[in-house]
């Protein structure tokens, strides 16, 4: 992580304009006491989005709080069945769960802040604590995940509760469930200023890369994952060697998550396995903090394989676009929804599939350009970190304010 | 004279609570959700995805091609073109038409798995004063460079559904205030729904530089 970055930094990448009407927006808010809930400061991706959004919105004149709810390791095991839970795998319950997540929940009643004007908890264990909401205020629930095949006994559980809240935002459409309260749609957002995404001049790239022991003249197909079975790279490795023999490519898979998990330390024996039968493939497990290195090799790619059975919102597909890659996407997940497919990259539904647009794009550079340039184009528009920070500023005069329709913040 | 206030436009996407998974519940949709939830999905969807302007251009017409599986009657939707419709109940009925129509020919058609339904969507908007005003055609010309796509978007797209018609803020003020009719019948003619809302724009800038050359006001 780098360090704070201002707003202003902000105008080299999205326009002038964007950052000033930022800046009228939150005029409307100063002093506003806007307070986030979750369940960690370091790690994960809701976290990274708080270290960038939380300095931005104080830039802005918010006032803001980040608190983290306090749990003890049996709390934590049991938020991380029941987030399994509701990603629709199938869990057994210790039958003390439910006790234990009052309790901590109990613990943490002096968490909520009386005085903010908006309370947003983000994501499923904190989600209790509204029952300790004060009579102003108005409460968000933001999911980061997808409940859409969520068990029923835990969704039944978390219903309860998500329904004494003002309103709930989720990532995609589909992640949404019925609920009695309104329910907003906003993509979560890359930051372009960020080790991930920041611009490296071409050649510092194709030196990165070539550190790594990748050859950047001869073109890349890439896949940037952890060795996981859910992102399929023995796939990815079969349909590269599907697609050889016209083009000469090489195939880069990089990741890591092997160290700590053991499963991950099999799948990656397997991809290895796969790979030595097959010419030209590169198996980089990288540590997780090399986010620069992963962005040289997005840059020097020529094409993005994200060949995932399962996907959250995908935002490793969203940092591929934005460096200008078409992208062969499996149509699962927020990959059905960010490649537009023929347009910034190709959607797939098979091995062969993948093979046949691996193929195709590699023997057409001109197509890769078009595509690339349009992928980008659609994550400026939609996916980057300040316009979805206007989104938010908007959205807590909307909740705080009730206001829904046509209406003028002027008024 | 009445300076030319620079507006923008931010929106929040919230769920109707409709989904479609087979024709018959995509009709229901298309039949009740309300009027913002067409306008989201049959115009704004052109900038959300703006280059695909070139074919299947709106979210209806492009789910049933892609999930339903249904070629011709996605070409019908396709075919209604929000370049031709200004008026949101028009283009909604013409729509529920064309899926009634094609449920009475009485072809095979299946579920779909829910994670390929449509899912209705509406867009609440939010305007606010960017600070940026003119009042003359040098400070219109001037604040049109520097305003951000979503202000220009809200006076050139979202005005020909608020003040119907074929028009729009810009040629409304260039037409009534400063007297520049044949320039605003200019910017009225511009096809705004084929081109990605940033190249619209320096369309009309050049438009209005001519103008300027030419010694307008």
């Amino acid at each position: 992580m780098s360090g704070r970055v201002e707003l202003d930094a902000y105008a080299d990448v999205v326009g002038q304009s964007e950052i000033e009407e930022i800046r009228v927006i939150a005029d409307r808010l100063q002093g506003f006491k806007v307070q986030h809930v979750n369940s960690t400061r370091v790690g994960g991706g809701v976290a990274e989005i708080l270290n960038r959004t939380v300095p931005l919105m104080e830039e802005l004149g918010l006032d803001v709080r980040w608190d983290v709810m306090r749990g003890d390791p049996a709390f934590f095991e049991a938020t991380k069945l029941i987030h399994n839970a509701l990603h629709g795998s199938s869990v057994r319950f210790p039958p003390d769960i439910v006790q234990t997540m009052r309790e901590v929940t109990q613990r943490n009643a002096d968490v909520p802040w009386p005085e903010a004007d908006v309370t947003v908890i983000h994501d499923p264990q904190p989600v209790g604590l509204v029952q300790f909401r004060g009579k102003t205020g108005k409460w968000i629930w933001r999911c980061h995940i997808d409940l859409s095949e969520a068990d029923i006994r835990v969704w039944s559980f978390l219903r309860m509760m998500v329904e004494r809240y003002d309103c709930s935002v989720f990532h995609l459409p589909r992640y949404t469930k019925e609920l009695m309260i309104p329910q907003y749609v906003l993509p979560p957002s890359i930051d372009p200023l960020s080790p991930k995404n920041e611009e490296i001049p071409l050649p510092e790239a194709r030196e990165m890369v070539s550190r790594l022991g990748v050859d950047p003249d001869l073109p890349i197909v890439l896949q940037v994952s952890r060795f996981d079975r859910l992102k399929d790279p023995v796939g990815v490795i079969e349909a590269f060697r599907l697609a050889s023999g016209q083009e000469p490519a090489q195939l880069v898979l990089a990741g890591g998550g092997a160290d700590d998990d053991p499963e991950g330390a099999k799948v990656l024996a397997e991809v290895r396995e796969a790979a030595s039968r097959v010419p030209q493939v590169h198996i980089l497990d990288l540590p997780p903090d090399r986010h620069r290195d992963i962005n040289a090799l997005q840059r020097v790619a020529t094409v993005v394989v994200q060949k995932s059975v399962r996907e959250g919102f995908g935002l490793v597909v969203t940092e591929a676009m934005w460096k200008g890659k078409p992208v062969i996407g499996n149509a699962v997940g927020g990959i059905r929804e960010q490649i537009i497919h023929g347009m910034t990259g190709f959607l797939v539904h098979s091995t062969e599939g993948t093979a046949l647009r691996i193929r195709q794009l590699l023997g057409d550079p001109d197509l890769c350009r078009r595509m690339g340039e349009q992928a980008r184009e659609s994550v400026r528009v939609n996916y980057l970190l300040p316009s979805i920070l206007k989104r938010w500023l908007v959205m807590f005069l909307a909740v705080h304010r009730d206001l829904r329709g046509v209406v003028s913040l002027d008024d | 004279m009445k300076p030319f206030r620079f507006t923008s436009e931010t929106g929040l996407v919230r769920w109707t609570g409709y989904k479609a998974q087979d024709l018959n519940s995509f009709l229901d949709g298309l039949e009740k959700v309300g009027g913002s939830s067409i306008y989201y999905h049959f115009y704004q969807s052109l900038y959300r995805k703006h280059f695909l302007a070139v074919d299947f251009m709106h979210d209806f017409a492009r789910w049933v091609l892609i999930s339903l599986n249904l070629p011709p009657l996605a070409e019908r939707l396709a075919q209604i073109d929000p370049t031709d419709y200004h008026s949101i109940r028009k283009a909604r009925e013409r729509m529920i038409h064309y899926v009634r129509d094609f449920i009475g020919e009485g072809g095979q058609w299946f579920r779909i798995p829910a994670t390929a339904a449509f899912y209705f969507l509406q867009q609440d908007s939010f305007v606010i004063r960017t600070g940026h005003e003119a009042g003359d055609l040098q400070g219109f010309h001037d604040c049109l460079k520097q305003v951000g796509e979503s202000s220009v978007y809200y006076h050139l797209v979202e005005a020909r559904i608020r003040l119907g018609g074929a028009d729009n803020d810009f040629s409304a003020w260039l037409e009534h205030e400063l007297k520049e009719k044949a320039l605003a019948d200019r910017i009225r003619a511009l096809n705004i729904h084929r081109r990605p809302i940033g190249v619209t724009r320096e369309l009309v800038v050049a438009a209005v530089r001519r103008r300027l050359e030419d010694g307008g006001a």
